[in-house]
């Protein structure tokens, strides 16, 4: 298999759900790849397989859901074939996660101090006692007053400061990879604003990759510097982040950039027909046929690759499948 | 300028906490003192973050909770001191929009039944056969189909649900639909469809909206006027243009900052806020702002600014305003 990033390679990703309703096939051969210290921002809408993806790359994915096939290359070891114990290893330490609901991520009857400690513990190996000093650097770390907050129970904190300490703790084992599964949806923007300020400063100076898994254009377009794009468990465009704004591909990505209201935006909003279907019985072929404006026979049957069209510019749609045969009969719709 | 439908004045919710053995009572000042009027067939929008009491504000002004003072007067009648009976009239005319489609329909009962049940409480002597054409009316009107009102809300997907709502509050042909937070529970794609069709709508029967939210890019497409609302008071007011282009109060040079532009290209520097939102049980003296505000001064600390009008409705409530 060709390897597209030198930290990380999903490929061919499949997942389902079995639910009393039937199968979901949440994912459906999802691609993915990241280097190293890297910004990827996902995004999609609700129920496109963003937060499946980031779990299945830890080998998160429990019943009554199953990986089915693919793999998910971290460096060159495939998590999805090591053993429980040994993707332990990585899970926490060199893959580390922070979530949307900071709140309901924390344990409530333990104060603060004592959780980053026990996660330091951990990682170097030492007994928890030992780890409060640490525990109070990394709090100043992430700009709140150790002191104070060691002792706080996560009740006592506000949103974003248990978000901070959040990443307080996402950050502790110095992970190569960072995925943040809508850390600011929570927020406000004033505070969202802080967070993601403050995500920006320590993963300038920690190195790290960061996986953004976002619904917010807004947000991905300030943090990240390659983008993915999701639509019912696929990838459906990935290019930079310049790239993807200035001339996306996908006509889901367009019909996704034009129905979103912008502050001086003059233009009318142009929304995407249709909703989101139902992953038990996802359409054929292309998954997004049913709501696509330029949808063609081919496409109702057979599912595109996902290919390279230019420089770092990958999408998944017929209309850029065979480039010799459609160049001429597409012209400049690409706009 | 056109008439005003709707006029509020000096509005006022407080809250009083329980009090312990220990403590004073403690009022919470939900809503205080804020004063704006509402011109017939626009849309006004309240912005704020949470806690901000936008959503107090919009309930109260529509008494589902009892003010504890002010006034709000629509068409000229204050209608804190209608009798229960002299309201129901008014009741009809103002209609709100939920934020959460998932909530706010009775999960067993049929579509049907959910947008007719307000016409039979108001239009009395009303005959099935109108008002099953009525419910197939807005139904069009709001992008649904006729068939849908023999339906489940769980049958829907969640911008359809938003739609079912709101064909409820214009079935009864209102004046005036308070919308909060109406569309923050969607997805993009999905939110911008609802936009359009509240947009549309409100051209279509002369409606007049009270819009609430905490998303300043969904204000610019949709509001002619903005308010914007810091621990439940009015510290800028205007017309949308006014207010976007030439904002005047610290907070909302702060909020317009804040919200992430999907522009890859743009550089611009962040004002980056101190703090967070105090509590408002003990709102910061003088200028609630002061705690966060960039541009703080010592009299910010101890004395309350004044509103001043920077032009035209333009209103501003800061000792130094930025313009």
């Amino acid at each position: 298999m060709e390897k597209r990033g030198n930290l990380l390679n999903v490929s061919d990703l499949h997942v389902v759900f079995y639910t009393y309703r039937g199968v979901i096939k949440a994912l459906n051969g999802v691609e993915l790849w990241m280097d190293k210290g890297e910004r990827l921002g996902v995004v999609g809408e609700t129920g496109c397989g963003k937060s499946v993806t980031s779990r299945a790359v830890m080998n998160l994915i429990e019943d009554p859901g199953k990986i089915l096939s693919g793999s998910v290359l971290f460096e060159d070891r495939d998590i999805l074939k090591l053993k429980e114990s040994e993707v332990r290893k990585i899970r926490g330490n060199e893959i580390s996660m922070i979530f949307q609901e900071p709140k309901s991520s924390l344990n409530p009857v333990m104060n603060v101090g004592f959780q980053i400690a026990e996660v330091l513990g951990k990682v170097n190996n030492k007994p928890i006692k030992s780890q409060y000093k640490p525990a109070a650097q990394m709090l100043e770390f992430v700009g709140l007053d150790s002191e104070r907050v060691m002792t706080m129970y996560p009740h006592e904190l506000s949103g974003g400061m248990a978000q901070r300490v959040m990443i307080a703790m996402g950050l502790a084992p110095k992970p190569k990879l960072l995925i943040a599964d809508e850390p600011t949806s929570a927020l406000d923007v004033t505070i969202q604003a802080q967070i993601l300020e403050l995500l920006d400063d320590l993963v300038e100076k920690l190195g790290n990759a960061v996986m953004l898994i976002s619904h917010d254009m807004g947000v991905v377009a300030e943090f990240c510097n390659k983008i993915l794009v999701m639509y019912a468990g696929n990838s459906v465009e990935y290019a930079s982040t310049k790239t993807l704004f200035k001339n996306p591909l996908h006509p889901y990505t367009t019909g996704l950039l034009k129905a979103v209201p912008q502050i001086g935006r003059t233009d009318e909003l142009k929304a995407i027909t249709g909703t989101v279907p139902d992953l038990v019985d996802p359409p054929s072929g292309c998954r997004f046929h049913k709501r696509c404006p330029q949808v063609m026979d081919i496409c109702k049957k057979e599912r595109p690759p996902f290919i390279q069209v230019e420089d770092d510019h990958y999408v998944a749609c017929h209309l850029w499948n065979n480039k010799e045969s459609s160049d001429e009969q597409k012209g400049g719709e690409s706009q | 300028m056109s008439e005003n439908l709707l006029e509020i004045k000096n509005l006022e919710k407080h809250f009083k906490l329980k009090k312990s053995i220990f403590s004073k009572v403690r009022v919470v000042r939900a809503v205080d003192n804020v004063t704006f009027s509402i011109p017939k067939n626009t849309t006004y929008a309240v912005v704020g973050e949470s806690g901000s009491g936008k959503t107090t504000l919009g309930r109260t002004l529509l008494k589902l909770i009892e003010p504890t003072g002010g006034e709000v007067f629509i068409s000229g009648v204050n209608i804190l001191n209608l009798s229960n009976k002299e309201f129901m009239e008014y009741r009809r005319k103002m209609q709100i929009v939920f934020q959460d489609p998932y909530n706010s329909l009775h999960p067993k009962k049929l579509v049907k039944t959910i947008i007719g049940e307000g016409m039979k409480i108001h239009f009395k002597g009303i005959g099935e056969e109108e008002i099953r054409k009525r419910i197939k009316d807005v139904l069009e009107q709001v992008g649904l189909r006729e068939e849908h009102m023999f339906r489940y809300p769980h049958e829907f997907s969640g911008g359809q649900r938003q739609r079912i709502a709101f064909a409820r509050a214009i079935v009864l042909n209102p004046e005036f639909i308070v919308l909060d937070e109406p569309t923050s529970a969607l997805d993009v794609s999905v939110q911008a469809m609802v936009l359009k069709m509240l947009k549309e709508t409100k051209k279509d029967v002369n409606l007049t909206y009270l819009f609430i939210t905490h998303d300043l890019s969904v204000v610019d497409y949709l509001a002619d006027y903005v308010a914007v609302l810091y621990l439940g008071q009015i510290v800028e007011k205007g017309k949308k243009d006014d207010v976007f282009k030439k904002a005047a109060h610290p907070y909302t040079e702060l909020l317009l900052n804040s919200n992430p532009i999907p522009d890859p290209f743009l550089n611009r520097d962040k004002i980056i806020a101190k703090g967070e939102i105090p509590s408002p049980i003990n709102p910061p003296s003088g200028c609630r702002f002061h705690t966060r505000c960039p541009y703080v001064q010592d009299i910010c600390k101890t004395q309350e600014p004044e509103e001043r009008e920077i032009e035209n409705g333009h209103i501003v409530k800061c000792h130094f305003p930025l313009i």
